[in-house]
């Protein structure tokens, strides 16, 4: 073989591990680099119709579900998300997504019974989120302007996850009075 | 009547009774020996729950294989389904591993880690599942296919969840023994669940020593302590041992011993309990305590390891070893 085809070769090999190895920093990039799309890739459903998630005045909370387990270290998100709730301002919305394939229409009925905050229990489609989960879910807050300001970290414990987001909950509401 | 429940109830729990138990020969015949099976698929690991059909059929959660083993009545091993890849896999749920079979000898299998309830047809069909927001410690099903979930979470709810077959949330009833949190004592909340063929629900504790009969609409109609096996509880840990501790000391290292493993009815209603050091409870169908006697346990293995169900057609009960995986029929009990 000609030793210029080899360089060349080589080359070519190199640029392709760079390709792959970008590629997939880039589809292991947190939302936060991509905020926009994230209202874009998920939909929830309202009735028969499937909708973007409508943004808060001030701040959007949202929780994807795509599993949940109890007896995971932050096995307690709903309790996370209900005291949220329950703290929040007007500013403020925050929805609870499950995804639409793992949980039946059903399931987030019997959610919106049982838990204490059924305006924000939403099912939908959150396929394309799949790979930014952490253990099944993902939190992340937005501001007005669809921009990331928070968002969940492998293992942190769900304290650290409410001081945080009621943190931000306290800044945005004194913001807007 | 809940009313004079709630005066009589304190005074009864005031007197708790912690005493030696009398000794009762139980006769026990060997009913499906795992060890002895030849075909691999017919050995159980672990197997953590047992439930009887109105057929005689035995339906088995067998953990370690993370499937549903099913037999006749004679011991035979008959299919086995939710096995892992399948439709409705069932997942290993350990201690807290649970099952139960309605009239039409559907089979309801309780995941308390996803946490879900899968439903399959006798030969092992996989019908649907749904999911619950917590997880539970209990299932059991009454004639009109409702299925009653012991829940067991820190949040401040009530005891039993009730669900239709096609997995509608319907309603939720029953006080917890103590303020439920995260500490030790919450383990005093968690329940065992079993419905007589009168749609009435008996629920009884891991660690507390109380049978409590409920009406088909969850209305609380009796309860009924029993005696706590003097080896359960150590001398020092007795002053402890009261709901009052629990409920003032909820950070207390003292966690509560394991006391009942299952609860069970026959068709009569007669009740059963398999407590934790070798003693077995018979309640009436009242909910009142009949008997209380220990028994030598299946090659001397330690009951921590027992799971009793009643056949709802006889007096018959059956005893599951989950450590060697063999089923023992004790005809007369």
């Amino acid at each position: 073989m000609n030793p210029q085809n080899v360089v060349t070769r080589k080359i070519l090999l190199l640029i392709v591990v760079a390709l792959i190895t970008a590629g997939c920093n880039l589809s292991a990039h947190s939302p936060a680099s991509e905020p926009a799309d994230f209202f874009a890739r998920v939909k929830i459903s309202q009735g028969s119709m499937k909708t973007s998630i409508p943004l808060g005045q001030r701040l959007t909370i949202v929780n994807l579900f795509e599993e949940f387990c109890t007896e995971c270290p932050t096995g307690s998100r709903f309790e996370t998300m209900e005291r949220l709730y329950l703290s929040r301002q007007t500013t403020t919305k925050i929805f609870v997504v499950f995804s639409e394939t793992r949980f039946s229409t059903q399931d987030v009925e019997n959610f919106k019974e049982i838990l204490s905050m059924p305006d924000s229990l939403v099912q939908g489609d959150i396929e394309s989120m799949t790979p930014y989960l952490i253990k099944g879910k993902l939190l992340i807050v937005f501001d007005a302007n669809k921009r990331v300001v928070w968002q969940e970290k492998p293992e942190m414990s769900e304290q650290q996850v409410f001081s945080a987001i009621s943190g931000l909950m306290q800044i945005h509401g004194n913001e807007s009075q | 009547m809940n009313f004079l429940l709630s005066i009589i109830l304190p005074l009864a729990l005031a007197a708790q009774v912690i005493s030696a138990i009398p000794d009762a020969p139980v006769r026990l015949v060997p009913f499906y020996l795992s060890s002895q099976q030849r075909e691999v698929k017919m050995k159980l690991a672990a197997p953590a729950a047992i439930a009887v059909a109105r057929s005689g059929n035995i339906y088995v959660f067998d953990d370690g294989n993370s499937r549903i083993v099913k037999l006749d009545t004679r011991g035979n091993f008959i299919s086995e389904f939710g096995q892992s890849g399948s439709a409705g896999a069932v997942k290993r749920a350990g201690f807290n591993a649970s099952i139960a079979v309605d009239q039409n000898e559907n089979v309801y299998v309780s995941d308390p880690v996803s946490p879900k309830v899968s439903i399959f047809s006798s030969d092992g069909t996989f019908q649907r599942s749904f999911r619950v927001p917590f997880p539970m410690t209990s299932i059991a099903v009454n004639r009109k296919q409702e299925i009653f979930l012991a829940i067991d979470t820190a949040r401040q709810t009530e005891l039993i969840y009730v669900f239709s077959e096609t997995g509608k949330f319907l309603r939720r009833f029953g006080e917890r023994l103590v303020r439920p949190s995260e500490g030790p004592d919450r383990a005093l909340n968690r329940a065992i669940v079993a419905c007589d063929a009168k749609d009435n629900l008996f629920v009884t504790f891991r660690s507390w020593p109380l049978i409590r009969k409920y009406s088909p609409a969850g209305t609380l109609i009796a309860e009924n302590q029993f005696t706590i096996p003097s080896e359960l509880i150590s001398e020092p840990q007795r002053n402890s041992y009261s709901l009052d501790f629990f409920s003032k000391h909820a950070d207390s290292s003292f966690v509560p011993p394991l006391i009942t493993h299952s609860i069970s009815l026959n068709g009569a209603g007669v009740g059963y309990l398999l407590l934790n050091a070798h003693s077995i409870v018979i309640f009436a169908p009242s909910g009142a305590v009949q008997k209380q006697f220990h028994f030598r346990a299946p090659r001397d293995r330690d009951n921590v390891f027992l799971r009793l169900v009643g056949d709802v057609r006889s007096r018959t009960v059956y005893l599951l070893d989950t450590r060697s995986g063999e089923i023992y029929q004790a005809p007369k009990l």
